[in-house]
Protein backbone atom coordinates (compact mmCIF):
# COMPACT_ATOMS: atom_id res chain seq x y z
CA UNK A 1 0.00 0.00 0.00
CA UNK A 2 1.15 3.43 -0.66
CA UNK A 3 0.27 7.06 -1.45
CA UNK A 4 0.63 9.09 -3.84
CA UNK A 5 0.16 12.86 -3.10
CA UNK A 6 -1.73 14.79 -5.86
CA UNK A 7 -2.79 18.33 -6.44
CA UNK A 8 -5.31 17.94 -9.21
CA UNK A 9 -6.18 14.31 -10.62
CA UNK A 10 -6.93 14.14 -14.25
CA UNK A 11 -9.67 11.71 -13.75
CA UNK A 12 -12.66 11.67 -13.43
CA UNK A 13 -12.76 14.79 -15.73
CA UNK A 14 -14.72 17.93 -15.31
CA UNK A 15 -18.00 18.19 -13.60
CA UNK A 16 -20.52 20.76 -13.13
CA UNK A 17 -19.94 22.75 -10.08
CA UNK A 18 -21.62 25.09 -7.92
CA UNK A 19 -21.69 29.01 -7.79
CA UNK A 20 -18.35 29.27 -5.60
CA UNK A 21 -18.60 30.85 -2.48
CA UNK A 22 -15.67 31.70 0.44
CA UNK A 23 -17.22 28.20 2.80
CA UNK A 24 -16.80 26.01 -0.98
CA UNK A 25 -13.67 23.92 -1.29
CA UNK A 26 -13.44 22.32 -4.59
CA UNK A 27 -13.19 18.51 -3.41
CA UNK A 28 -10.86 15.71 -6.32
CA UNK A 29 -11.32 13.67 -3.07
CA UNK A 30 -15.32 13.97 -2.73
CA UNK A 31 -15.28 13.38 -6.35
CA UNK A 32 -12.99 10.23 -6.70
CA UNK A 33 -15.00 9.07 -3.71
CA UNK A 34 -18.42 9.15 -5.59
CA UNK A 35 -16.80 7.12 -8.57
CA UNK A 36 -15.53 4.60 -6.72
CA UNK A 37 -19.05 4.21 -5.04
CA UNK A 38 -21.11 4.56 -8.43
CA UNK A 39 -20.77 0.93 -8.98
CA UNK A 40 -23.11 0.37 -5.85
CA UNK A 41 -25.68 1.79 -7.24
CA UNK A 42 -28.65 1.49 -4.18
CA UNK A 43 -25.53 1.02 -1.71
CA UNK A 44 -25.24 2.42 1.64
CA UNK A 45 -23.11 5.30 2.91
CA UNK A 46 -22.57 5.91 6.59
CA UNK A 47 -21.88 9.99 7.20
CA UNK A 48 -19.88 9.95 10.50
CA UNK A 49 -20.00 13.99 11.02
CA UNK A 50 -22.68 16.56 11.90
CA UNK A 51 -25.84 15.70 10.14
CA UNK A 52 -26.85 18.07 7.07
CA UNK A 53 -30.03 17.84 4.99
CA UNK A 54 -27.83 18.81 1.78
CA UNK A 55 -25.85 15.98 2.31
CA UNK A 56 -28.47 13.36 2.84
CA UNK A 57 -30.39 14.63 0.11
CA UNK A 58 -27.21 14.70 -2.09
CA UNK A 59 -26.94 10.70 -1.68
CA UNK A 60 -30.63 10.16 -1.05
CA UNK A 61 -31.51 11.41 -5.20
CA UNK A 62 -28.56 9.12 -6.27
CA UNK A 63 -30.34 6.51 -4.96
CA UNK A 64 -27.87 5.27 -1.92
CA UNK A 65 -29.24 4.61 1.38
CA UNK A 66 -27.52 6.70 3.62
CA UNK A 67 -27.36 5.73 7.53
CA UNK A 68 -25.75 9.12 9.65
CA UNK A 69 -23.93 8.64 13.18
CA UNK A 70 -22.78 12.42 14.57
CA UNK A 71 -20.15 10.41 16.17
CA UNK A 72 -18.56 13.34 18.24
CA UNK A 73 -21.50 14.57 19.78
CA UNK A 74 -22.11 11.28 20.67
CA UNK A 75 -18.61 10.67 22.23
CA UNK A 76 -18.79 13.98 24.06
CA UNK A 77 -21.91 13.19 25.36
CA UNK A 78 -21.01 9.97 26.39
CA UNK A 79 -17.92 11.37 28.12
CA UNK A 80 -20.26 13.85 29.79
CA UNK A 81 -22.29 11.30 30.89
CA UNK A 82 -19.30 9.18 32.35
CA UNK A 83 -18.14 12.30 34.25
CA UNK A 84 -21.44 12.72 36.22
CA UNK A 85 -21.74 9.25 36.85
CA UNK A 86 -17.91 9.21 38.06
CA UNK A 87 -18.31 12.46 40.09
CA UNK A 88 -21.45 10.13 42.20
CA UNK A 89 -19.54 7.23 42.48
CA UNK A 90 -18.04 6.43 45.53
CA UNK A 91 -14.62 6.85 46.51
CA UNK A 92 -12.11 3.88 46.08
CA UNK A 93 -14.96 2.28 43.76
CA UNK A 94 -14.88 1.78 39.59
CA UNK A 95 -14.31 5.59 38.73
CA UNK A 96 -10.76 5.26 39.71
CA UNK A 97 -10.32 2.70 37.42
CA UNK A 98 -11.58 4.13 34.51
CA UNK A 99 -9.18 4.40 31.99
CA UNK A 100 -9.05 6.32 28.63
CA UNK A 101 -9.19 2.56 26.88
CA UNK A 102 -12.36 1.48 29.09
CA UNK A 103 -13.85 4.26 28.00
CA UNK A 104 -13.22 3.87 24.20
CA UNK A 105 -14.67 0.01 24.66
CA UNK A 106 -17.63 1.72 26.63
CA UNK A 107 -18.53 4.09 24.27
CA UNK A 108 -18.18 1.25 21.42
CA UNK A 109 -20.65 -0.77 22.78
CA UNK A 110 -23.49 1.31 21.81
CA UNK A 111 -22.08 3.49 19.17
CA UNK A 112 -21.22 1.88 15.40
CA UNK A 113 -23.71 -0.96 15.99
CA UNK A 114 -23.79 -1.68 12.02
CA UNK A 115 -24.02 -5.35 10.57
CA UNK A 116 -20.38 -6.10 9.25
CA UNK A 117 -19.56 -5.28 5.52
CA UNK A 118 -22.46 -3.38 5.32
CA UNK A 119 -20.97 0.13 3.88
CA UNK A 120 -20.06 0.60 0.24
CA UNK A 121 -19.02 4.36 1.32
CA UNK A 122 -17.71 6.04 4.46
CA UNK A 123 -17.66 10.13 5.10
CA UNK A 124 -14.95 10.34 7.92
CA UNK A 125 -14.43 13.85 7.28
CA UNK A 126 -12.07 15.28 9.77
CA UNK A 127 -13.20 12.88 12.66
CA UNK A 128 -9.98 11.11 13.37
CA UNK A 129 -8.25 14.31 14.18
CA UNK A 130 -10.33 14.55 17.35
CA UNK A 131 -10.51 10.97 19.04
CA UNK A 132 -7.45 9.89 21.24
CA UNK A 133 -5.02 7.40 20.47
CA UNK A 134 -7.10 4.78 22.16
CA UNK A 135 -10.10 5.74 20.70
CA UNK A 136 -8.82 6.37 17.42
CA UNK A 137 -7.86 2.57 17.22
CA UNK A 138 -10.72 0.50 17.83
CA UNK A 139 -12.49 3.03 15.87
CA UNK A 140 -10.47 1.94 12.61
CA UNK A 141 -10.80 -1.16 13.52
CA UNK A 142 -14.52 -0.95 13.65
CA UNK A 143 -15.05 0.82 10.60
CA UNK A 144 -13.23 -1.29 8.78
CA UNK A 145 -15.12 -4.50 9.93
CA UNK A 146 -18.72 -2.69 9.05
CA UNK A 147 -16.92 -1.71 5.21
CA UNK A 148 -18.05 -4.18 2.21
CA UNK A 149 -14.92 -5.17 0.35
CA UNK A 150 -14.24 -2.31 -1.86
CA UNK A 151 -15.60 -0.11 -0.17
CA UNK A 152 -14.10 3.69 0.54
CA UNK A 153 -13.93 5.62 3.49
CA UNK A 154 -13.26 9.47 2.89
CA UNK A 155 -11.30 11.08 5.30
CA UNK A 156 -9.92 14.85 5.83
CA UNK A 157 -6.86 15.65 8.01
CA UNK A 158 -5.43 19.24 9.02
CA UNK A 159 -1.87 19.74 8.64
CA UNK A 160 -2.20 21.92 10.94
CA UNK A 161 -4.19 22.56 13.78
CA UNK A 162 -7.33 24.41 12.62
CA UNK A 163 -8.80 27.62 14.30
CA UNK A 164 -11.85 26.53 14.85
CA UNK A 165 -14.23 23.42 14.66
CA UNK A 166 -15.90 23.02 11.57
CA UNK A 167 -18.84 21.32 9.72
CA UNK A 168 -19.28 20.20 6.04
CA UNK A 169 -21.43 19.60 3.95
CA UNK A 170 -21.98 18.59 0.12
CA UNK A 171 -22.99 20.88 -2.29
CA UNK A 172 -22.22 19.03 -5.29
CA UNK A 173 -20.17 16.58 -7.12
CA UNK A 174 -16.78 17.76 -6.33
CA UNK A 175 -17.73 21.08 -4.00
CA UNK A 176 -18.10 20.46 -0.19
CA UNK A 177 -19.10 23.22 1.85
CA UNK A 178 -16.75 24.19 5.06
CA UNK A 179 -18.84 26.10 8.28
CA UNK A 180 -17.69 26.80 11.11
CA UNK A 181 -19.71 25.54 13.74
CA UNK A 182 -20.07 25.40 17.86
CA UNK A 183 -16.53 23.29 19.05
CA UNK A 184 -17.88 19.87 20.00
CA UNK A 185 -14.58 18.52 20.63
CA UNK A 186 -10.76 19.76 20.55
CA UNK A 187 -8.64 19.02 18.02
CA UNK A 188 -6.04 16.25 19.13
CA UNK A 189 -3.76 15.71 16.89
CA UNK A 190 -1.94 16.25 13.09
CA UNK A 191 -1.11 13.59 11.55
CA UNK A 192 1.64 12.74 8.81
CA UNK A 193 1.84 10.86 5.42
CA UNK A 194 3.46 7.67 7.64
CA UNK A 195 0.78 8.35 10.66
CA UNK A 196 -2.37 8.19 8.11
CA UNK A 197 -0.95 4.85 6.18
CA UNK A 198 -0.54 2.93 9.35
CA UNK A 199 -3.86 4.41 10.06
CA UNK A 200 -5.49 2.54 7.62
CA UNK A 201 -2.91 -0.28 7.53
CA UNK A 202 -5.68 -2.74 6.69
CA UNK A 203 -7.20 -1.10 4.19
CA UNK A 204 -6.00 -2.26 0.57
CA UNK A 205 -4.94 1.17 -1.03
CA UNK A 206 -5.17 4.79 -0.37
CA UNK A 207 -4.75 8.35 -1.92
CA UNK A 208 -4.59 11.77 -0.37
CA UNK A 209 -4.84 15.34 -1.96
CA UNK A 210 -3.31 18.06 -0.50
CA UNK A 211 -5.15 21.36 -0.56
CA UNK A 212 -3.56 24.90 -0.20
CA UNK A 213 -6.10 25.31 2.69
CA UNK A 214 -4.31 22.93 4.91
CA UNK A 215 -6.43 20.07 4.40
CA UNK A 216 -5.29 17.05 3.47
CA UNK A 217 -8.31 14.89 1.53
CA UNK A 218 -7.73 10.66 1.74
CA UNK A 219 -9.38 8.27 0.32
CA UNK A 220 -8.99 4.51 1.70
CA UNK A 221 -10.23 1.67 -0.05
CA UNK A 222 -10.81 -1.77 1.29
CA UNK B 1 -87.27 38.41 8.41
CA UNK B 2 -83.31 39.11 7.43
CA UNK B 3 -82.52 36.69 9.88
CA UNK B 4 -84.02 33.74 9.16
CA UNK B 5 -83.30 33.85 5.59
CA UNK B 6 -79.32 33.83 6.14
CA UNK B 7 -80.16 31.23 8.75
CA UNK B 8 -81.81 28.82 6.33
CA UNK B 9 -78.62 29.71 3.63
CA UNK B 10 -76.21 28.02 6.06
CA UNK B 11 -78.46 25.30 6.91
CA UNK B 12 -80.02 23.88 3.84
CA UNK B 13 -77.49 23.92 0.28
CA UNK B 14 -81.36 24.11 -1.46
CA UNK B 15 -81.73 27.67 0.02
CA UNK B 16 -83.85 29.73 -2.34
CA UNK B 17 -81.67 31.77 -5.41
CA UNK B 18 -83.78 34.85 -3.81
CA UNK B 19 -82.34 34.19 -0.27
CA UNK B 20 -78.52 33.83 -1.17
CA UNK B 21 -75.44 36.19 -2.18
CA UNK B 22 -73.16 35.31 -5.23
CA UNK B 23 -70.39 34.33 -2.93
CA UNK B 24 -72.65 31.59 -1.21
CA UNK B 25 -74.60 30.12 -4.66
CA UNK B 26 -74.05 27.06 -5.58
CA UNK B 27 -72.64 25.86 -8.84
CA UNK B 28 -75.33 23.44 -9.49
CA UNK B 29 -78.60 23.57 -10.94
CA UNK B 30 -80.90 22.95 -10.08
CA UNK B 31 -81.02 22.65 -5.99
CA UNK B 32 -79.48 19.54 -4.98
CA UNK B 33 -80.85 17.58 -1.73
CA UNK B 34 -77.93 16.45 0.89
CA UNK B 35 -78.08 13.04 -0.45
CA UNK B 36 -76.41 14.67 -4.02
CA UNK B 37 -73.90 16.49 -2.73
CA UNK B 38 -70.76 16.02 -4.00
CA UNK B 39 -68.08 13.91 -2.91
CA UNK B 40 -65.46 15.53 -0.83
CA UNK B 41 -62.45 14.65 1.23
CA UNK B 42 -62.79 14.33 4.75
CA UNK B 43 -60.33 16.57 5.67
CA UNK B 44 -61.57 19.38 3.46
CA UNK B 45 -64.94 18.91 5.10
CA UNK B 46 -64.16 19.08 8.25
CA UNK B 47 -62.55 21.94 7.51
CA UNK B 48 -65.22 23.79 5.66
CA UNK B 49 -67.71 22.33 8.78
CA UNK B 50 -65.05 24.54 11.32
CA UNK B 51 -65.99 27.22 8.78
CA UNK B 52 -69.54 27.00 8.64
CA UNK B 53 -69.44 26.90 12.78
CA UNK B 54 -67.41 30.09 12.79
CA UNK B 55 -69.60 31.65 10.35
CA UNK B 56 -72.72 30.74 12.07
CA UNK B 57 -70.93 32.68 15.48
CA UNK B 58 -70.24 35.49 13.50
CA UNK B 59 -74.13 35.62 12.06
CA UNK B 60 -75.27 34.97 15.79
CA UNK B 61 -72.95 37.98 16.92
CA UNK B 62 -74.01 40.11 13.95
CA UNK B 63 -78.09 39.57 14.96
CA UNK B 64 -77.57 40.57 18.47
CA UNK B 65 -75.93 43.94 17.34
CA UNK B 66 -78.62 44.25 15.05
CA UNK B 67 -81.50 43.58 17.23
CA UNK B 68 -79.97 46.00 19.26
CA UNK B 69 -79.37 48.80 16.14
CA UNK B 70 -82.93 47.44 14.78
CA UNK B 71 -84.48 49.55 17.95
CA UNK B 72 -82.36 52.29 17.41
CA UNK B 73 -82.91 52.50 13.81
CA UNK B 74 -85.40 49.92 12.55
CA UNK B 75 -85.33 50.85 8.54
CA UNK B 76 -81.43 50.68 8.33
CA UNK B 77 -81.23 47.64 10.55
CA UNK B 78 -83.45 45.59 8.10
CA UNK B 79 -80.96 45.14 5.15
CA UNK B 80 -79.76 41.46 4.97
CA UNK B 81 -75.89 41.03 5.62
CA UNK B 82 -73.67 38.12 5.24
CA UNK B 83 -70.07 37.59 5.57
CA UNK B 84 -68.83 35.83 2.22
CA UNK B 85 -67.52 32.45 2.82
CA UNK B 86 -64.26 31.62 1.00
CA UNK B 87 -64.25 27.91 1.08
CA UNK B 88 -64.98 26.08 -2.00
CA UNK B 89 -68.78 26.09 -2.63
CA UNK B 90 -68.87 22.01 -2.88
CA UNK B 91 -67.35 21.75 0.43
CA UNK B 92 -69.54 23.89 2.16
CA UNK B 93 -72.57 22.51 0.30
CA UNK B 94 -71.35 18.91 1.84
CA UNK B 95 -70.50 20.03 5.14
CA UNK B 96 -73.74 21.80 5.41
CA UNK B 97 -75.01 18.42 4.21
CA UNK B 98 -73.27 16.24 6.59
CA UNK B 99 -74.34 18.70 9.75
CA UNK B 100 -78.11 18.79 8.80
CA UNK B 101 -77.73 14.91 8.41
CA UNK B 102 -76.14 14.51 11.58
CA UNK B 103 -72.78 12.83 9.90
CA UNK B 104 -70.65 15.27 10.93
CA UNK B 105 -70.22 16.78 14.58
CA UNK B 106 -68.99 19.90 14.19
CA UNK B 107 -67.82 20.30 17.61
CA UNK B 108 -66.00 17.15 17.16
CA UNK B 109 -64.10 18.22 14.29
CA UNK B 110 -63.29 21.45 16.02
CA UNK B 111 -62.00 19.10 19.17
CA UNK B 112 -59.87 16.45 17.00
CA UNK B 113 -57.99 19.71 15.62
CA UNK B 114 -56.37 21.04 19.27
CA UNK B 115 -53.03 18.70 20.04
CA UNK B 116 -52.89 17.41 22.93
CA UNK B 117 -50.61 18.28 25.35
CA UNK B 118 -47.82 16.11 27.61
CA UNK B 119 -46.52 18.87 29.12
CA UNK B 120 -43.15 19.30 31.01
CA UNK B 121 -42.91 17.55 34.34
CA UNK B 122 -45.60 14.78 32.98
CA UNK B 123 -44.07 11.26 32.70
CA UNK B 124 -45.87 8.51 30.64
CA UNK B 125 -45.28 5.11 30.14
CA UNK B 126 -46.88 2.59 28.03
CA UNK B 127 -48.59 3.14 24.60
CA UNK B 128 -50.04 5.95 23.36
CA UNK B 129 -52.40 6.31 20.13
CA UNK B 130 -54.96 8.15 19.07
CA UNK B 131 -56.19 10.21 16.17
CA UNK B 132 -55.81 13.90 17.52
CA UNK B 133 -52.22 15.66 17.43
CA UNK B 134 -49.76 15.36 20.29
CA UNK B 135 -47.69 17.52 21.64
CA UNK B 136 -45.19 16.14 24.36
CA UNK B 137 -43.05 18.63 26.46
CA UNK B 138 -42.76 15.97 29.45
CA UNK B 139 -41.19 12.52 29.10
CA UNK B 140 -42.86 9.48 27.56
CA UNK B 141 -41.31 5.74 27.21
CA UNK B 142 -43.08 3.12 25.04
CA UNK B 143 -44.59 3.49 22.05
CA UNK B 144 -46.46 6.33 20.32
CA UNK B 145 -48.86 5.32 17.48
CA UNK B 146 -50.92 8.36 15.75
CA UNK B 147 -51.34 7.17 12.13
CA UNK B 148 -53.36 10.28 10.78
CA UNK B 149 -51.97 12.96 12.96
CA UNK B 150 -48.91 15.19 13.99
CA UNK B 151 -46.61 14.23 17.03
CA UNK B 152 -44.48 17.39 18.09
CA UNK B 153 -41.54 16.28 20.84
CA UNK B 154 -40.85 20.06 21.93
CA UNK B 155 -37.74 21.44 23.26
CA UNK B 156 -38.48 20.24 26.99
CA UNK B 157 -39.60 16.91 25.42
CA UNK B 158 -37.51 13.75 25.71
CA UNK B 159 -39.24 10.68 24.33
CA UNK B 160 -37.89 6.90 24.59
CA UNK B 161 -40.47 5.30 22.08
CA UNK B 162 -40.91 4.15 18.48
CA UNK B 163 -43.11 7.06 17.40
CA UNK B 164 -45.67 6.14 14.35
CA UNK B 165 -47.56 9.01 12.71
CA UNK B 166 -48.46 11.14 9.85
CA UNK B 167 -45.84 13.94 10.51
CA UNK B 168 -43.26 14.02 13.39
CA UNK B 169 -41.78 17.00 14.65
CA UNK B 170 -38.80 16.52 17.04
CA UNK B 171 -37.08 19.89 19.04
CA UNK B 172 -36.37 18.06 21.62
CA UNK B 173 -34.84 14.45 22.38
CA UNK B 174 -36.40 11.20 20.63
CA UNK B 175 -34.58 7.71 21.46
CA UNK B 176 -36.33 5.53 19.00
CA UNK B 177 -37.60 5.16 14.96
CA UNK B 178 -40.23 7.19 13.66
CA UNK B 179 -41.98 5.90 11.35
CA UNK B 180 -43.78 9.62 9.54
CA UNK B 181 -46.29 9.11 6.52
CA UNK B 182 -45.61 12.31 5.35
CA UNK B 183 -42.43 13.99 6.70
CA UNK B 184 -40.43 14.26 9.65
CA UNK B 185 -38.46 17.59 11.00
CA UNK B 186 -35.79 18.25 13.04
CA UNK B 187 -35.08 20.98 15.04
CA UNK B 188 -31.67 22.80 15.19
CA UNK B 189 -31.60 21.91 18.83
CA UNK B 190 -33.05 17.99 18.33
CA UNK B 191 -31.34 15.01 19.70
CA UNK B 192 -32.51 11.92 17.25
CA UNK B 193 -31.25 7.99 18.37
CA UNK B 194 -32.95 5.86 15.84
CA UNK B 195 -33.82 5.22 12.41
CA UNK B 196 -36.03 7.39 10.10
CA UNK B 197 -38.57 6.04 7.75
CA UNK B 198 -40.16 8.86 6.10
CA UNK B 199 -40.74 9.72 2.57
CA UNK B 200 -39.64 13.37 3.09
CA UNK B 201 -37.39 15.03 5.80
CA UNK B 202 -36.21 18.25 6.76
CA UNK B 203 -33.32 18.99 8.92
CA UNK B 204 -32.60 22.13 10.70
CA UNK B 205 -28.54 23.10 11.18
CA UNK B 206 -27.74 21.78 14.78
CA UNK B 207 -29.66 18.61 14.45
CA UNK B 208 -28.19 15.42 16.13
CA UNK B 209 -29.11 12.65 14.69
CA UNK B 210 -27.89 8.44 14.76
CA UNK B 211 -29.34 6.65 12.66
CA UNK B 212 -30.79 5.32 9.56
CA UNK B 213 -32.72 6.95 7.16
CA UNK B 214 -34.72 4.80 5.09
CA UNK B 215 -36.91 7.10 2.34
CA UNK B 216 -38.99 6.93 -0.87
CA UNK B 217 -36.44 8.23 -4.13
CA UNK B 218 -38.57 11.74 -5.21
CA UNK B 219 -36.06 12.05 -7.78
CA UNK B 220 -35.46 9.55 -9.83
CA UNK B 221 -32.67 11.08 -12.28
CA UNK B 222 -29.45 10.34 -12.12
CA UNK B 223 -26.56 12.77 -12.45
CA UNK B 224 -25.87 13.53 -16.04
CA UNK B 225 -22.60 14.31 -15.87
CA UNK B 226 -21.63 11.37 -13.36
CA UNK B 227 -23.03 9.10 -15.96
CA UNK B 228 -20.70 10.43 -18.83
CA UNK B 229 -17.97 10.04 -16.32
CA UNK B 230 -18.59 6.79 -15.98
CA UNK B 231 -18.84 5.79 -19.98
CA UNK B 232 -15.11 7.72 -20.09
CA UNK B 233 -12.96 6.13 -17.31
CA UNK B 234 -12.55 2.49 -16.83
CA UNK B 235 -12.92 1.73 -13.26
CA UNK B 236 -10.61 1.86 -11.04
CA UNK B 237 -7.85 3.40 -13.05
CA UNK B 238 -7.21 5.72 -10.80
CA UNK B 239 -6.79 4.10 -7.24
CA UNK B 240 -4.52 1.34 -9.23
CA UNK B 241 -2.77 4.29 -10.11
CA UNK B 242 -2.00 5.39 -6.83
CA UNK B 243 -1.25 1.84 -5.74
Amino acid sequence: MGVATATAPSKPGPLPVSTPSANHRVSNGLKEFLWLISDARGGRILDLGQVSQATLTFFIEKGYRISTEDMLRSWKDFLTTEEERMRHAPVGGEGERVTRAVLAEKFLETALQYPEDNFNGVLAWDLLDYFDAEMLARVMERLYALMRPGGVVLGLFHTRPPERFHRYRIVDVQTIEILPAPTIAVHSRVFQNREILDLFGKFRSSKTFVGRDQLREGLFLK
Amino acid sequence: MWRKTTVAKLSSPAATEAGQTTAQRPAQTPAQTPNEMPEVEESRLAAAAVALEKQHELEREKTVSAEAAVEAAPDEATRPVAAPLTMANADVMAATAAIASGRLDVRAVETSRSPSHVSSGIRIRGEISGNTDLYIDGEVQGNLCFGQAMVTVGPSGRVKADIEAREIVVLGSVQGTLRAQERVQLGGQSRVRGDLLTPRIAIEDGAALSGKIDMTRTNGVRDNAETGERAELSKGDAMRAAV
